[in-house]
C-alpha cells in the first residue's frame, strides 16, 4: 500500500480521536519542554564551567616547566626569547601570554594569607583572562614593568586592606631563598569566581623578575577563539623548539575534575530523557493499545480486504509518530521561548555558595543548541517507534475473521 | 472488550442508589467493590496507569535517598572532621574570620557551654594565616591552636594522621599532607610559624613536626597546621581567648535545637551556630539538588496526570451507553461521580503500593551498602567529600509526600474527567455505540 495513503489513514485516524491524542501531544509536548530547558541549562552549566576554567589563567592550552605542578617554583621555569611567538595560526587564537606564577603568603599590618602570586603583561592578561571582564576599584597595572599589586575584593577584606595601602609578599626567588617583596596596592578587582578572587594577586612581570632575580617564566598560556583549535594548537606547542623541556597541557588536563563533571553533565541529559520517556510512553502505548482495540472490527475488515499487515503495522507506528512529531513541534517551540525569556540569566543566589564548590556561576544563561534540538528530535521519535511496537504487534496479531465478528 | 452492554451492572445500579433503605457502609462498600471492579475491566490500562505513578513516585523517592545518602556522608564527615555540630564565635568573626575578633574568657565560656542540656562535647580553637618556613622555603597556610585532649574526643582529624603520632607537647605541630609535601618536612624537622598578632605585631612560632595528617579534603591537607592551643595564645599574646568553641551534640540534626539553647544562655557577643549556618556550601549543594529534583517530579507528575486524564476519558468515552443506562434506571449522577472518584482513588493506591514495594525491593537488597560507581566517577565523589559508593538513605516522607502529590494530581484529573458526566443524558447516551 502506498505510504502516502498511509499516512492519509494515519492522520484521519489520530484526528477522529482528537481530544485523546491532543491531550497525548500536549503531554509529550510538556516533556519535550523540560527537556529542551534541562539540555540547555546543562549547555550553559557546561559552557560556564569550562570558559570559567579558562579564563582562571589556564587558557586553553599552558605550557609548564616539568616538575612545576608538583613543586611550583622557579626551580621549574623556563626562558623565552623576546622574539619567539607561538607557531599557531593568528586568526585562530585570542590571546597568549607568558607569566610567573609561585605561590606566596601577603602580609597586611592585621593578617597573613596565602596567595598565587602572579607576574603578567597586564595588556595581554586583558584579553585572555578574567581580568577582562572583571570591575577594578581603583587602578589596573600600566604594564610588565608596572611594581605595584592588584588583588582580589575578597582578598583585600581579608586582610583588611585597600588601594594605596602597602603590604608584604614573601615568595621564593630563583636562588630558592625567600624574598620579601613590598607592594603598594594599586587596585582590587572583583571577579565573578570567589576562589579566584581569594588567592591570586597580579604585579608587572617584569618587575617581579627584577625582584627575583631571574629572566624566566613559569608557565606560557594560549587562549583560543574556539576548542576546535586546541588540537593543533596543543601539536604546534609540542614540537616548538623553545619548548624542549616543558610539558605541554590543555585545560582538561590541567583541571580533570572539571572536565570530569563537563561530560557527566552530558550524561545527566541521558538520563533525564530516559526518565521521562519512560514516564510518557505508559501514557502513549496507553493510548495506542485503546486506539488499536477500539478499530479491531475496522482493522480487520481491512485486512479481509486484502491489506498486508505490515500495512497495518506501519499505520500504527505512523500514528504514534505523527503524534511525537507534533509533540516535539510544539515542546521544542515551547522550550525555546522560555531560553529567550531566561536570555539574561536565571539568578541562582540563593545556592551560590554551593554552586561554587563545583565552580559555577551564580547567574546562569541558558543556552539552546541546534545539535541539542537535534538530538532530541531523532532520539524522541527513535524511542516513540520502539513505545509503539507493542501496540502495533497487538493489530498485527488479530486475525482478520475473528476480528471481524468481534 | 468493548462490548459494554454485557457488563453494565443494571442490577447493582439500583441498589447504589438506594441509599435510604441500606446503612451508609453497606452503601460504601458497594461503591468501593464497584469501582475496584471497573478499574479491572480493562486490566491492561490500568496496569499502565498504575505503573506511570509508581514510576514517578519510585524516582522521586529513589532520587531523594541517594541525594540525602550521598549528602548525609558528606555532612557527618565535615561535622565530624573539623566543623562540630555547633559553633560559638565572636559575632564580628561569623562574616570576616578576622583575627581580631575573638571570645574573652574562653576557658570559663567553655564550661558554661559545657553544662547546656545536650552537649556532648565542646573544645575551644584560635586560629590565624600564617606563614610556614622551614629552611629557604616557605608557604602560605592557616595556623590553628587546639586544645589537644579536647579535640580527641571531639574531632576525627586526630585519627586521620598518616605519618607520626598526633599532639602531646606545647612545642609540637601537626601539618597537613599537602604541607609535608611542599615543604619537603619530616617528621622531628621545626616548623616556623610567622603570623601577625595583636594589633599588628608579628607573632613567630618555633614547633616540632610530630605528625602529617591527611583529611582528603585539598583545600585543608595543603594549608593548615594544628598546635596546640596554649603555645599558640602565648605566641599570639591573647592569653585566654579563642575564636570557636565547637560543641558536638548526639545527632546532627539536633544541631540547630542546640544552637537555639546555647543562644538563649550566650551573652554578646558570643553566638552560636549549627554547622551549615557557619559552613553553609554543603546545605547549599544539597538544597540545589533536591530543588532540581523537586522540578523534575512535578514534571512527571503533570506528564502522568495527563496520561491519567487521557485513559479516564477513554474509560468514560467507552462506558457512555452504561452510563445512560444506569440513569435511566434511575441511578443519580452524584453517585455515578463518586464511583468515578473512587476509580481514581484506587488506581492511585494501585500506583502507590506499587512504587513501596519496588522500593522496598530495592533497599531490601541494597541495604546500607550503597551503590558501587565507576572508577573516575568514585573519584570525582570522593573529591566532592561523598563517599566512594552511592549511599542512599530512605525517607519515609520523601515517599509519602510524593505520592500524596501523586494521588492529588490523579484525583483532579478524574475530576476533569467526571465533568463529562454531566453531558450524558440517558436517551441520548443509550443511543450511543
Amino acid at each position: 500500500m502506498k505510504f502516502k495513503l498511509l499516512l492519509q489513514l494515519a492522520s484521519r485516524n489520530l484526528w477522529r480521536h482528537r481530544r485523546r491524542n491532543g491531550l497525548l501531544l500536549i503531554s509529550i509536548a510538556f516533556g519535550v519542554v523540560s527537556l529542551v530547558f534541562a539540555s540547555s541549562f546543562i549547555r550553559a552549566f557546561q559552557g560556564g564551567l569550562q570558559v570559567d576554567v579558562i579564563a582562571a589563567l589556564n587558557g586553553h592550552i599552558k605550557v609548564l616547566a616539568e616538575g612545576y605542578q608538583d613543586n611550583p617554583s622557579l626551580d621549574h621555569s623556563f626562558e623565552l626569547d623576546d622574539g619567539w611567538r607561538p607557531n599557531v595560526p593568528e586568526e585562530q587564537v585570542m590571546g597568549w601570554t607568558a607569566r610567573i606564577s609561585l605561590p606566596g603568603a601577603v602580609m597586611s599590618e592585621r593578617e597573613t594569607r596565602g596567595i598565587e602570586l602572579v607576574g603578567v603583561d597586564p595588556q595581554a592578561e586583558l584579553a585572555i583572562s578574567f581580568l577582562g571582564e572583571s570591575e577594578i576599584e581603583g587602578e589596573g597595572l600600566d604594564g610588565p614593568e608596572d611594581g605595584k599589586l592588584l588583588i582580589g575584593a575578597d582578598l583585600a577584606s581579608r586582610l583588611q586592606t585597600g588601594v594605596g595601602r602597602r603590604v608584604v609578599v614573601i615568595t621564593q626567588g630563583s636562588d630558592g631563598r625567600s624574598r620579601e617583596i613590598g607592594f603598594s596596592i594599586a587596585g582590587v578587582y572583583k571577579s565573578q569566581q570567589p576562589a579566584v578572587e581569594r588567592v591570586i594577586a597580579f604585579t608587572g612581570v617584569k618587575n617581579l623578575q627584577s625582584h627575583l632575580d631571574t629572566e624566566a617564566y613559569t608557565e606560557v598560556s594560549m587562549r583560543l577563539q574556539a576548542d576546535e583549535f586546541e588540537a593543533g594548537a596543543k601539536a604546534a606547542f609540542q614540537t616548538d623548539a623553545a619548548f624542549a623541556e616543558v610539558n605541554v597541557f590543555d585545560w582538561r588536563e590541567l583541571n580533570p575534575e572539571i572536565a570530569q563533571m563537563v561530560e557527566l553533565a552530558d550524561f545527566a541529559f541521558y538520563i533525564w530523557f530516559v526518565i521521562l520517556w519512560i514516564v510518557l510512553a505508559f501514557g502513549l502505548v496507553n493510548a495506542l493499545l485503546t486506539s488499536v482495540f477500539e478499530r479491531i472490527r475496522e482493522i480487520g475488515m481491512l485486512r479481509t480486504l486484502g491489506m498486508r499487515p505490515s500495512s497495518v503495522l506501519v499505520q500504527i507506528v505512523l500514528e504514534s509518530q505523527i503524534v511525537i512529531f507534533y509533540g516535539l513541534v510544539l515542546g521544542i517551540l515551547v522550550g525555546a521561548g522560555l531560553v529567550y525569556m531566561f536570555r539574561d540569566g536565571l539568578d541562582l543566589a540563593g545556592f551560590s555558595e554551593g554552586l561554587d564548590i563545583v565552580g559555577l556561576r551564580s547567574v546562569i544563561v541558558p543556552k539552546l543548541l541546534p545539535s541539542d534540538v537535534f538530538r532530541l528530535v531523532v532520539l524522541s521519535l527513535g524511542l516513540g517507534l520502539i513505545a509503539s511496537i507493542y501496540p502495533a504487534w497487538r493489530a498485527l496479531r488479530l486475525r482478520p475473521l475473528v476480528a471481524l465478528q468481534g | 472488550m468493548r462490548n459494554v452492554s454485557q457488563a453494565t451492572p443494571a442490577g447493582k445500579g439500583c441498589s447504589l442508589d438506594d441509599t435510604s433503605s441500606s446503612t451508609t457502609s453497606a452503601w460504601l462498600g458497594l461503591l468501593f467493590a464497584v469501582a475496584w471492579r471497573n478499574l479491572w475491566r480493562s486490566k491492561r490500562r490500568t496496569w499502565f496507569m498504575a505503573g506511570g505513578i509508581a514510576f514517578s513516585i519510585f524516582l522521586l523517592a529513589f532520587g531523594s535517598a541517594a541525594n540525602y545518602g550521598t549528602f548525609n556522608a558528606m555532612i557527618r564527615s565535615a561535622t565530624d572532621l573539623l566543623l562540630g555540630h555547633v559553633q560559638v564565635q565572636h559575632e564580628a568573626f561569623v562574616d570576616s574570620e578576622e583575627f581580631r575578633h575573638r571570645l574573652h574568657g574562653a576557658t570559663q565560656l567553655l564550661r558554661h557551654v559545657e553544662d547546656v542540656e545536650g552537649v556532648a562535647a565542646a573544645t575551644m580553637r584560635t586560629q590565624a594565616g600564617a606563614l610556614m618556613s622551614v629552611g629557604e622555603s616557605s608557604l602560605a597556610g592557616l595556623v590553628m591552636g587546639v586544645d589537644t585532649a579536647r579535640e580527641v574526643r571531639l574531632s576525627t582529624l586526630p585519627r586521620r594522621i598518616v605519618e607520626g603520632r598526633y599532639l602531646q607537647a606545647s612545642d609540637e605541630v601537626v601539618v597537613g599532607s599537602g604541607v609535608a609535601r611542599r615543604l619537603n618536612l619530616a617528621i622531628g624537622d621545626e616548623l616556623v610559624l610567622l603570623g601577625s598578632g595583636v594589633e599588628g605585631g608579628l607573632a613567630v612560632m618555633a614547633q616540632r613536626v610530630v605528625g602529617v595528617f591527611e583529611t582528603r579534603i585539598a583545600e585543608l591537607d595543603r594549608a593548615l597546621v594544628q598546635v596546640p592551643l596554649a603555645s599558640m595564645q602565648l605566641a599570639f599574646e591573647v592569653g585566654d581567648q579563642a575564636h570557636a568553641l565547637i560543641v558536638a551534640t548526639d545527632e546532627v540534626q539536633n544541631a540547630h535545637l542546640l544552637a537555639t539553647r546555647l543562644n538563649a544562655v550566650l551573652a554578646s557577643p558570643a553566638v552560636a551556630r549549627a554547622w551549615n549556618q557557619v559552613d553553609p556550601q554543603i546545605q547549599q549543594m544539597l538544597d540545589l539538588k533536591i530543588a532540581g529534583l523537586g522540578v523534575f517530579f512535578a514534571i512527571c507528575v503533570l506528564m502522568v496526570a495527563f496520561s491519567v486524564l487521557n485513559a479516564l476519558l477513554m474509560s468514560v468515552f467507552e462506558r457512555t451507553r452504561e452510563f445512560g443506562v444506569m440513569t435511566a434506571l434511575g441511578m443519580r449522577k452524584r453517585n455515578l461521580f463518586a464511583m468515578l472518584q473512587v476509580e481514581g482513588l484506587m488506581l492511585s493506591l494501585v500506583g502507590c503500593g506499587l512504587a513501596a514495594f519496588s522500593l522496598a525491593a530495592l533497599f531490601f537488597f541494597l541495604g546500607s551498602r550503597g551503590i558501587p560507581l565507576p572508577e573516575e566517577t568514585a573519584m570525582l565523589f570522593q573529591e566532592l567529600g561523598f563517599g566512594s559508593r552511592l549511599l542512599i538513605e530512605f525517607d519515609m516522607g520523601t515517599y509519602l509526600l510524593g505520592s500524596g502529590v501523586m494521588l492529588a494530581a490523579t484525583q483532579t484529573a478524574v475530576l476533569i474527567a467526571s465533568l463529562r458526566l454531566g453531558t450524558i443524558t440517558p436517551v441520548a447516551a443509550l443511543r450511543a455505540e
